[in-house]
Parts: structure tokens; sequence; C-alpha cells
């Protein structure tokens, strides 16, 4: 049995002074409870999280005490795709019919200043310089780039075409195109990557009511399905964010791991997808994760970006929204995000940045520390 | 220079970046390092390399905080 998303909400990525992370979720939950024309009081369940902006079942204050099971859920870059998998177990098991997902996040500027401990790292790992991020997209995306040889250009169409989506999406939080050259020449943070190659910590909220497929008729014309949703944590030997070292061997990470199962879970492949959001921290990420993602070969990604196969009317629209770069990453509400764009794009209601044709399927797939991935597929 | 955890005796003024990267020990592993070297220009995939320990930091009682590193092998020094 399938789970159907039948209400979604977003509070405008970016920056808000004026409302707390928590009430940015507040604000992404009552825009979903009105989509779906539902009440919270109506909610079973409800499963959140956000990294830095405290207790998602605080949102219980302001939009009443109900008594409702809400479960807290912390997963890094996976706690939105872990809290929709949660709510679907829980529909799955017969436990419940409809309730709430929902994430969010206010981070301060600049990098995450994760602690090694948080991570079972001794000090040491963080004393020396190596708990930045930045340093292993940018030797990841180094090696892959002498592998399969993709060129700079191509990492600067990435970004290119993030702004250039982000300005068609009224949430984004960066609207303005920037051109090519001003990408690759803006200030080099861990090279090949530059500022504009990177997505940096922001704000908003994003929510889903989702229900049990056969009632989805009660609150949608337009019910989304859940054909797949899974998560994967790191094996030994991959090459993974906040490893101390990499096997000889190439081993699977947990993007193609999460990959590989939705795509078993839904009985689709790459080729069945339509439109996809994927991680994209940095220009090199979405490069990388569309072939970790079955979307093409390693190296293709070179012509693809020069051909516009992923732009909005190219033959695999990759980050619709803006993804990452121009929406900024707040942690709790980035992964529900992406399934907020799918949602839209399946409904056709996409706006300026609809994919034409009718899409009916999308692909979500976040990736995080201390490699951790979530994938969900999409379908109508 | 990089927010804690980080920590060494640089201040904002006295940073120097620094290399990083991941070096293959032979029939074992691949270990991420900091490089002596922060050029990219200078560091490319396959060169050689060779363990160095260098002081990381000095503690305020005057102990010396080691850290290893890897630096490329001189040209004259190779094989």
């Amino acid at each position: 049995m399938r789970v159907a998303i039948v209400g979604v909400g977003m509070h405008p990525f970016g920056r808000t002074p004026e409302r707390t992370g928590l009430q940015q979720g507040v604000y992404a939950a009552r825009l979903a409870l009105s989509n779906a024309g539902v009440q919270w009081k109506d909610m079973q369940f409800g499963y959140g999280g956000s990294y830095s902006s405290g207790n998602a079942d605080a949102l219980g204050n302001e939009l009443g005490l109900t008594g409702v099971p809400f479960t807290n859920i912390l997963n890094a870059c996976a706690t939105g795709g872990s809290s929709l998998l949660s709510a679907c177990k829980e529909i799955q098991s017969g436990a419940a019919e409809i309730g709430l997902v929902v994430g969010f996040d206010k981070h301060d500027r600049g990098a995450f200043n994760a602690h090694p401990s948080e991570y079972g790292l001794g000090d040491w790992y963080g004393e020396a310089g190596f708990m930045l991020t930045t340093q292993f997209f940018a030797a990841k995306i180094q090696k892959y780039m002498h592998d399969h040889g993709i060129t700079v250009d191509t990492l600067a169409r990435v970004a290119e075409k993030a702004y250039r989506n982000g300005a068609l999406n009224p949430n984004a939080w960066r609207r303005t195109a920037i051109s090519l050259d001003e990408i690759k020449n803006s200030q080099m943070v861990n090279d090949p990557l530059t500022k504009y190659m990177f997505c940096s910590p922001s704000e908003g909220g994003v929510a889903l009511v989702v229900c049990r497929e056969d009632v989805a008729h009660r609150y949608t014309d337009k019910p989304v399905f859940v054909a797949a949703a899974a998560m994967r944590t790191r094996v030994s030997g991959a090459f993974e964010v906040y490893g101390t070292s990499v096997a000889l061997d190439d081993v699977p990470n947990a993007s193609e791991n999460a990959s590989k199962a939705a795509y078993e879970m839904a009985g689709m492949g790459p080729k069945d997808i339509n439109v996809a959001a994927l991680q994209d921290t940095e220009a090199g990420a979405e490069v990388m994760h569309m072939a970790e993602n079955g979307f093409c070969e390693h190296g293709e990604q070179e012509a693809m970006l020069r051909n516009g196969d992923t732009e909005i009317s190219g033959r695999l629209p990759v980050n619709t929204d803006g993804g990452c770069l121009a929406n900024g990453e707040p942690i709790g509400a980035s992964g529900l995000r992406q399934i907020h764009e799918m949602v839209l794009q399946l409904r056709g209601q996409a706006g300026a940045r609809q994919v034409p044709g009718n899409p009916r399927t999308g692909y979500t797939h976040v990736y995080g520390a201390p490699g951790i991935s979530a994938v969900t597929i999409l379908q109508r | 220079m990089p927010k804690e955890p980080y920590r060494s005796s640089e201040t904002a003024q006295t940073f120097r970046q620094y290399g990083l990267g991941y070096v293959e020990l032979p029939g074992a592993l691949r270990v991420e390092s900091r490089l002596t070297e922060n050029d990219p220009a200078k560091l490319r995939i396959g060169q050689e390399m060779e363990l160095v320990v260098y002081v990381h930091r000095t503690d305020p009682d005057g102990t010396d905080v080691m850290n290893y590193a890897f630096q490329p092998v001189p040209s004259e020094a190779r094989k």
C-alpha cells in the first residue's frame, strides 16, 4: 500500500530575522494543513526535526497541544527523508491514517562547525582542521574530474542553472541569475570550488500532510504517491564526509546504496524518472550525484550540462527550484524542500519553472554527514 | 581561518591556508591528511608523497602538540 502526499506547505528559504526556525516550521505546517483542507487536531501522528532550532514537537505550542504522538527526528541531512520514511511506516503498519511531516531550521552565517565527538571521532580530527565539509567535497570532485574528464566549466554550468532556476522560484533565497564568468571568478573556497559553487546554511521550513492511499481523494484531487522512500548510512571503506580514510577498492557510497534500494522498492529505473532533485551542497556534488543515482554514466555529465539536458526544458530536469545552491540549506527542511518541489511539479503547479510535458514521476536525493543518504521516488 | 573545533596557535593574521588530500598507503588504504604544500598548481593526483610530523600548535604550558602531514617527495629524492 502506497502513502499519498495530500498537502504541502513551505516557508520561504533564506534569511527571516523576524521568525525563529520553529515559527517557520509552524508557518509551513499551517500551509500544508490548509492545502490538504484538514486541521491540526485531525493529525494522528507527527514526525519532524531540526538541527539548530529545537524540537519539532514544540510546534504544538502554537498549533495546539492535542496530545498527538509526535516523534522528533534528528538525522542530519536525511532528517526530512527519515521523517517521511517513518510516516510511511506508521501508515503502512495500519497504526494511523493521516499525519504531518515537518522540518525547519535556522542556521548562523558561515560554514557548519560540527564537533568530532558527535560523530564518534577524536578531538584531534577537528583540531587539525578536518571537520570542514567543504574540504571533502573539493577532494571528491577533484578526483572525479581527474578520473572522468569533468571540467570547471561544467561545475560553473551547474551553479549557473541553479541561480537561473532560483530566479523563477518565489520561495528561493538567491533569486538573481549569476553569469558563468562571475561564478568561475568568485572567491576560491576549496579548489576547484568557488564561493558561488557552494550552498550556504540558511533558514526555512517545509511540511507535508500524508495519508493512506485509499483515503487520499478526500483531501485532494491531485495526490502524489510515495513509490519509494529509502535511507542508507555509510559502509566501511566508502569515500564519505568525515571519513578518516578510504578503501583502495571502490566501495559503493551511501547515495548509491540508497538509490539502488529506492529503485528496487518502486520497481522503477532511472529511465522512468521525469524530474529529479539531487543534493547540490556544491556544484560538483550535483555532477557526481547524477551518476551515483543512475541517471548517467560517469563522465557523461560534461556533455549533458553543455547540451542543457538537466535544464527545466531538458530531458532530465535537475533541481528545478534552484536546489541547495539557490535555496541554501536549513538542514531539517532541506530534504522536504525537494519533496515539496516534486509535488508541485507532479501536480502541474510549479509556475514559471514548471517542467513541460506533465511529468508523472519525481526523484529526490539528499546526502550529508557522516555519509548518510535518503532517496524518495514520487509518482502521480 | 576555520572556526572551532579547529585549534592551532594561528591567528586570523598568521593563518596560512593548508593543503588537504587523501594519500594512498600502498596495499592498505588512503588516509585523509593535511599536505605541507598548499598551492593547487604544485599538487597533482598520483604524485609521490612522504610522511612528516610537525608542530600543529603550542599550548599555553609550552607543550608542543604534534600532527602528521604529507609533503611532496622532492624530485631529486625520487627513485
